[in-house]
């Protein structure tokens, strides 16, 4: 934004510059070749060139000029703005080393409990981190060595950031008008484990701005682990905005990651934001949590016809055996996508029960997904399947070969 | 006469100040997405359970140089759940036998239906190897690339799919990266997604992917490296912004499948294949009255060789104005129709006066002028200042392109290359007559019925500088 700004204010005053100019040049000409009338301004006075006005020629010219400049302040933004990441890149890559070498040192001499090493330490800290750049550098290694390291080691971390002062530009973070900088402050809230500003957090949980929202979100999911008595997920109770695909890797990634305990999803399954309801879908299939398969079958009847296919999904990734009958009940009365998720369903609990029905579904479909899919199921069903199989080929009915072939082809599936 | 020349003189205002427009909204989207996606870990979601599984079809015609390498690079794109379909779409060179003999190839019973219309499909091969089990690969019947495309997608069973030109080199990123819009959706389906494609000249090629970005040596791939930094910076972003873009480039962009069938697939008689399935797609989901978007990203994800001699160069453009116009003849309900929203009241008539009619009105504005200038008639001081006006506009537009490559994605390294790019923006200029005729070469082409692809030279390395 600054670097726009500048640019602008450069433009703005060569602008300036060549209207006054320009101002100055028009009447010289005037004078040189008319009398102005009380009636007609110079600018709108018709001159000798093409029948055209002063204002014209003046756009023109004023036009010319103002490209020009603005070539002429990008060239030299290109140069300065090159030297400027040059010289950032030179800081960055000298300071990054001595940083992250000092802070090793630190957590080396005071966990050896070395006499007078942390006021060293942190004396040093101070002086090395006197300018904005430098604060910001340092602070950014410490929250990402934080992040890294586990146990007395963060209470290190943690203490020397406080005792720098930089939690206090954390909390300025949080609280700026500017969402990426409250990003920022979010990020450094959970790298350096500061639970403090968690009420704060919970505020932005329904940010319009969805990435406030997101960091908001992996900000507590994150810090639930300083507290083994809050559930990580608390906030999916009360989140009312949509919460994308994006925004669930993401925050199933930081569970993975960062080793978050890991909640009954259940308990949100009737939540009235779907989105909140395809996360603990997707969760319970991630986390095996097959004790909630009745209450995902309720789900099987939600006007949401994307909650349904996910819960079509999931039964049978949990290999629901029990859901097989009402999947079966339900395959007629579902949209197209929905039913062939419920053959693929069946294939996955693989019950021998529901070769019969599988069967008629081949006989019956002209869909070939449908086919492909209902066959692929049947050889599934072990023995059974496999006998099926065999009496289809020979089938009179229809010819189901190229299917079955398909099918049995271990290469494509 | 009179008339002729107030029109050009309007009809060249309207369309510098669309530019400006175009400049702004671009600006916009830039800075929201540059500072949005700063806080994005892309690595986390390439390897996610929960990421779509994406297929990529690599339709390929007489590509024996760098197949095998290019289907290597990827099958080692970074993520998890993709599968790489390359359709030989008849080579008569040994395209198929090397895929067959690198890849351990073998014909399956895969039970293939012509959901989409396309030539016979000889044979589907996989890899007895288990290492290349993503890999996928249909032997056809020549049938051009856009039929080679509808193979693919007929045999694909992945939500999403991502077709890239078999000689272009993609950044191993590029699926996550495009995949986000998709995974971002809300209320509307996202039916498309384009990212920006960059010129492959001078820079340095190991094993399919580019080690070193370097402004093209010779002066008409340096001319295209600047044309396509201001075409994708401030052009496409820009429309995905103004919910009025009609093409993502046909040598990389991802789709929503099931949308693309329902829309019938690519049209195998347009030679611009890119555009017209991007406006059928959008057609079909604004008649379905259905929410959807077409969306673009800035990042660099994909390298092109660019035609590097005048011939291949008129070849490549006169396709791209015949495809133009087939795709916006096929199209023309849309021109100024409501009820496809900005598609219709901006983008369509953009694309239709000032895409299609601008090289053709300036033609007729060069004849004119030098007829003037032969007949004597002409005030040169008032024509020198207003193509000095013209000429300082359009060097202003390519500079502000180069400077939001500066501020977001600074791919040239090299200070020296930047300056030069910004040389190129003083002599672009006297190439617009050149490129000019050949949109009159190719409105008389497409108006005699020529649908042919034409031939462009390339020099085509997997290893080295291209």
């Amino acid at each position: 934004m600054k670097k726009i700004i500048t640019i602008l204010s450069l433009i703005t005053i060569l602008f300036l510059i060549s209207f006054v100019l320009q101002s100055k040049y028009n009447t010289a000409i005037f004078n040189a070749i008319n009398v102005p009338t009380p009636q007609e301004t110079i600018l709108v006075k018709q001159i000798h060139l093409a029948g055209t006005t002063f204002l014209f020629m003046n756009l023109l010219i004023y036009s010319i000029v103002l490209c020009f400049s603005i070539m002429a302040v990008i060239l030299v933004f290109v140069l300065f703005n090159r030297r400027k990441l040059e010289r950032r890149q030179r800081i960055s890559d000298k300071f990054l080393v001595l940083y992250q070498k000092k802070l090793i040192d630190y957590l080396i001499d005071v966990n050896k409990e070395i006499p007078g090493a942390r006021e060293k330490y942190i004396k040093e800290f101070r002086e090395l981190s006197s300018g904005r750049y430098h604060k910001k550098l340092l602070m950014s290694q410490i929250c990402d060595l934080n992040l890294t390291l586990t146990g007395l080691n963060n209470e290190r971390l943690k203490g020397l950031y406080y005792e720098l002062g930089f939690h206090k530009k954390t909390y300025r973070k949080v609280h700026s008008p500017f969402w990426y900088k409250k990003i920022q402050g979010f990020k450094e809230l959970y790298a350096m484990n500061m639970t403090e500003k968690n009420d704060v957090l919970m505020e932005y949980i329904n940010s319009k701005n969805e990435l406030v929202g997101i960091e908001a979100q992996i900000a507590l999911v994150d810090l639930s682990k300083e507290n083994p008595d809050v559930n990580p997920f608390e906030f999916l109770g009360t989140l009312k905005t949509d919460f994308s695909l994006w925004e669930q890797i993401t925050l199933h990634q930081i569970m993975v990651q960062r080793d978050i305990r890991v909640p009954d999803f259940g308990q949100w399954l009737n939540s009235q934001n779907d989105t909140v309801v395809t996360f603990c879908l997707r969760m319970i299939r991630e986390y095996q949590q097959v004790s909630n398969a009745s209450k995902i079958e309720e789900l099987l009847d939600h006007k949401n016809e994307k909650v349904r296919k996910l819960a079509i999904e999931v039964l049978g990734d949990i290999k629901a055996t029990e859901s097989a009958f009402p999947l079966k009940k339900k395959y007629k009365e579902e949209v197209y996508e929905n039913s062939l998720e419920i053959i693929k369903s069946l294939r996955k609990i693989s019950n021998p029960k529901s070769i019969g029905f599988l069967q008629k579904v081949v006989d019956s479909e002209q869909d070939t997904n449908l086919q492909i899919e209902a066959v692929k199921a049947i050889a599934e069903m072990g023995d059974e399947g496999k006998i099926y199989l065999e009496k289809m080929m020979k089938s009179d009915y229809k010819d189901y070969n190229i299917i079955i072939k398909h099918v049995l082809d271990k290469r494509i599936n | 006469m009179w008339f002729f020349i107030n029109f050009i003189f309007i009809f060249t205002l309207v369309l510098f100040a669309s530019y400006l427009l175009l400049g702004y909204f671009s600006i916009k989207r830039l800075r929201n997405y540059t500072k949005r996606n700063s806080y994005t870990d892309y690595n986390s979601v390439g390897i996610s359970p929960l990421s779509p599984s994406v297929s990529i079809i690599s339709p390929a015609y007489n590509e024996e140089k760098n197949i095998v390498n290019n289907a290597k690079t990827l099958l080692n794109l970074h993520y998890r759940n993709f599968e790489v379909i390359i359709v030989n779409d008849g080579s008569k060179d040994n395209t198929f036998n090397y895929l067959v003999e690198n890849f351990e190839l073998e014909k399956v019973n895969y039970f293939f239906e012509y959901k989409i219309p396309t030539q016979k499909v000889r044979g589907i091969y996989k890899s007895r190897n288990p290492h290349y089990n993503k890999l996928i690969v249909i032997d056809k019947v020549n049938g051009g690339k856009a039929d080679a495309i509808n193979s693919g997608i007929n045999l694909c069973r992945n939500d999403l799919v991502m077709s890239i030109d078999a000689d272009s080199i993609i950044e191993p990123d590029s699926i996550t990266k495009l995949v986000k819009p998709f995974l971002e959706e809300k209320k509307k389906k996202v039916i498309g997604t384009g990212g920006v494609v960059r010129i492959l000249n001078s820079c340095e090629v190991k094993d399919g992917l580019v080690k070193a970005v370097n402004l093209p040596q010779k002066f008409l791939p340096k001319w295209q490296a600047l044309e396509y930094t201001r075409a994708f910076l401030l052009g496409r972003m820009a429309w995905s912004q103004l919910d009025g873009l009609m093409i993502i480039s046909g040598a990389m962009g991802m789709f929503d499948r099931e949308t693309m069938i329902k829309a019938g697939g690519y049209d195998t008689q347009c030679v611009g294949e890119d555009m017209e399935i991007v406006l059928r797609m959008r057609r079909y989901m604004a008649e379905q009255k259905k929410e959807y978007e077409v969306t673009y990203i800035p990042d660099p994800l994909c390298w092109t060789e660019a035609p590097s001699d005048l011939k291949s160069l008129q070849s490549q453009r006169t396709r791209w104005t015949r495809g133009l116009m087939d795709a916006l003849r096929k199209h023309n309900i849309i021109f100024l129709n409501k009820s496809y929203g900005k598609l219709g009241i901006l983008g369509y008539p953009f694309w239709l006066f000032f895409e299609w009619m601008a090289p053709l009105i300036a033609f007729l504005g060069i004849v004119y002028t030098v007829y003037l200038g032969i007949s004597g008639s002409i005030n040169w001081s008032f024509f020198l200042l207003l193509y000095l006006f013209v000429y300082s506009f359009s060097v202003f537009m390519s500079a502000i392109s180069v400077l939001f490559e500066e501020l977001t994605f600074h791919k040239y390294k090299r200070k020296r290359d930047v300056l030069r790019l910004l040389g190129v923006s003083f002599l672009e200029p006297f190439l617009y007559p050149i490129l000019s005729f050949f949109a009159i070469k190719a409105n008389i082409q497409y108006l005699k019925g020529n649908k042919g692809w034409g031939k462009v030279h390339k020099n085509g390395s997997i290893n080295g500088t291209v």
